[in-house]
């Protein structure tokens, strides 16, 4: 956690003196103790352009930008077609009194030219409204295919100024296309930008693919793979499309996802008819068990500082939540409410759990702390299931099936998103039905 | 794909960063000078404290800002405005990282901004010519 600098010995007499005397030159304090949970209103303008071209690349990023930040509870985007002033007007400085009428507090600008080498170079400033001033800039120089991307990290840019927190918009997801009967389902390992963007298959089909995680450090996805009807886990680049197995178990090997640090897989692994977790070390590709117990032990989920992890067991007779210390010590059960819970993750600010619920034919997806208190219900329906954390720990991705027929078959299943209030239940848009999304890490900028 | 800051907006930010590391000890001051400091009771400033929160827009989940306590000074004039620039007290009780401290003061100097005019009676000027408002949301506030 970074910390404030401290002060030089002036500034203190300063605030000792100004300390002892403002409050006794107040004539009304009055404490402002909650605030408007509107959402911010916010303005982007198309990013200007002298050519054609450069204005429809600035169009293009601006609309990547505007659609960003619609999607989220925090902001709300300003029709554009209430703008008093055009790209080409904000160019050097807005003038702010054409934008305080409409309420805007916060205002995107920005330019796009193409440069004598291709390159396609981007200003983006985020100004202040009401005090008149700016708060952000980036310049960023890339290639023209790059526009959508530039639009995510201006997104990220304007969300960090604004909340004070990373963003979440320049990142992928990978998750499980299927399509096909309920009988002959053929599930394809598939990745997307966050806003269902550049949506591409990883794998043909051919094998059934399962629990697709992401590297937080590196583009890289693990996932479970039926390959000649012997279930392994397998690591894929994607940058190569390259992928190898992780190593040949004598059992089944299931529900791997990563160490905080991308060097270590966890995995469930079941031999003998028992099932229990297991780390692998990437480098050495040297296992360790973790868990010895004869219940099922299995999803386990690493606290972002790798000194933890969340697993789901059914030791006590039901399916619950437990922690345990990395190296498999200390296990303690968190969750003692109704119903039974599965696939526990660690947000990435390590405050909370996210689980799947199923009490009574429902399935829920909340969120609990650590320490087991706090339980809260975010979604319910017919059928959620396998929440996955943005890399900021804002919002979860899961996905929910629709009861087909009268036994529950045939119905579509397609991912959802939740902010972590509870709000803004959305549909995240994709060409076939889809399961089991995983989110990227914020993908890393060349400087 | 290259990424810089406009030189200019570091050194603004760097500014405002060591502004805000100069409040923070004076806040210790000013908190302490707050002890007993009334809620607002009189009809006039329940409607002023129903106004300015109607108008302030933090990010509710950014951290912890229950641990951030920002006191502004407010020199007034008898139309409601705001005199001056409001001289601003920061403490950061709950260790947050420079940029949710810095965004969360942004939203108070937007909140007294956008506030303005004030619903004060001028024929009261006298009693409200200097305004301190301390923003600090309460844990479950808005959530």
């Amino acid at each position: 956690m970074k910390h404030l600098n401290p002060v030089s010995p002036m500034l203190l007499c300063l605030a000792l003196l100004f300390g002892a005397l403002a409050p006794a030159q107040a004539q009304l304090r009055i404490d402002i103790t909650s605030a408007s949970i509107d959402p911010l209103p916010v303005a982007v303008t198309d990013l200007h352009g002298e050519t054609q071209t450069t204005r429809e690349l600035g169009r293009e990023i601006a609309e990547v930008v505007r659609g960003n930040l619609s999607r989220t509870s925090i902001f709300r985007l300003i029709n554009p077609a209430a703008y008093l002033e055009g790209p080409e007007d904000v160019l050097v400085r807005p003038n702010f009194t054409n934008w305080r009428p409409l309420d805007a507090q916060a205002l995107a600008t920005g330019n796009v030219r193409i440069e004598s080498d291709g390159q396609l170079r981007t200003e983006f400033r985020l100004w202040d409204v009401f005090g008149g001033s700016q708060l952000t800039g980036l310049v960023f120089r890339t290639t023209p295919e790059n526009a959508r991307r530039i639009g995510h990290i201006i997104s990220d840019a304007i969300y960090k100024r604004l909340t004070g927190e990373e963003g979440y918009f320049d990142t992928r997801v990978v998750y499980i296309a299927e399509s096909g009967p309920p009988d002959r389902r053929v599930k394809r390992l598939a990745i997307m930008d966050q806003d269902s963007a550049n949506h591409r298959d990883l794998t043909d089909g051919r094998n059934l693919v399962l629990t697709p995680r992401f590297s937080p450090t590196q583009q890289v996805v693990t996932y479970m793979s039926y390959v000649g009807n012997q279930p392994r886990v397998y690591l894929y680049d994607i940058d190569t499309g390259q992928q190898e197995i992780l190593g040949d178990f004598p059992g089944m090997t299931y529900a791997p996802r990563f160490s905080p640090d991308g060097e270590k897989v966890v995995i469930s692994m079941a031999r003998n008819g028992n099932s229990d977790i297991y780390v692998m070390d990437l480098r050495t590709r040297v296992t360790a068990r973790l868990t010895r117990h004869l219940a099922i032990d299995t999803s386990p989920s690493y606290a972002p500082d790798g000194d933890r992890m969340t697993f789901n067991s059914d030791r006590s007779g039901t399916q619950q939540i437990y922690t345990m210390d990395a190296d498999g010590s200390n296990v303690q059960r968190i969750s003692f409410g109704e119903g039974r819970y599965a696939t526990p993750v660690w947000s990435p600010r390590g405050d909370l759990i996210a689980f799947t619920k199923l009490l009574n034919r429902r399935f829920f997806i909340g969120v609990i702390r650590p320490d087991g208190t706090g339980e809260r219900i975010l979604t319910e329906s017919y059928l959620d299931e396998g929440p996955t954390w943005s890399p900021n720990g804002r919002v979860l991705m899961f996905f929910r099936q629709v009861p087909g027929d009268d036994n529950g078959r045939g119905g579509s299943v397609r991912l959802w998103s939740v902010d972590l209030t509870g709000q803004n239940l959305r549909e995240v848009s994709t060409p076939l039905d889809a399961s089991d999304p995983a989110w990227s890490p914020l993908t890393p900028l060349e400087e | 794909m290259t990424v810089c800051s406009p030189g200019q907006a570091d050194r603004r930010a760097a500014t405002s960063l060591a502004l805000l590391a100069g409040v923070i000890m004076l806040a210790g001051c000013s908190t302490l000078g707050l002890q007993g400091a009334n809620e607002a009771s009189l009809p006039h400033e329940q409607a002023l404290k129903a106004h300015v929160t109607g108008h302030w827009t933090p990010d509710l989940y950014s951290g912890d800002p229950a641990g951030i306590i920002v006191t502004a000074r407010l020199e007034m004039n008898p139309d409601g405005t705001v005199a001056d620039e409001p001289v601003l007290s920061i403490a950061n009780n709950g260790g947050q990282t420079d940029a949710i401290v810095q965004a969360y003061v942004d939203s108070v100097r937007q909140a007294i901004t956008r506030s303005q005019p004030f619903p004060l009676s001028a024929d009261d000027h006298a009693d409200w010519r200097i305004i301190e408002l301390r923003f600090n949301l309460k844990e479950d506030s808005g959530k």
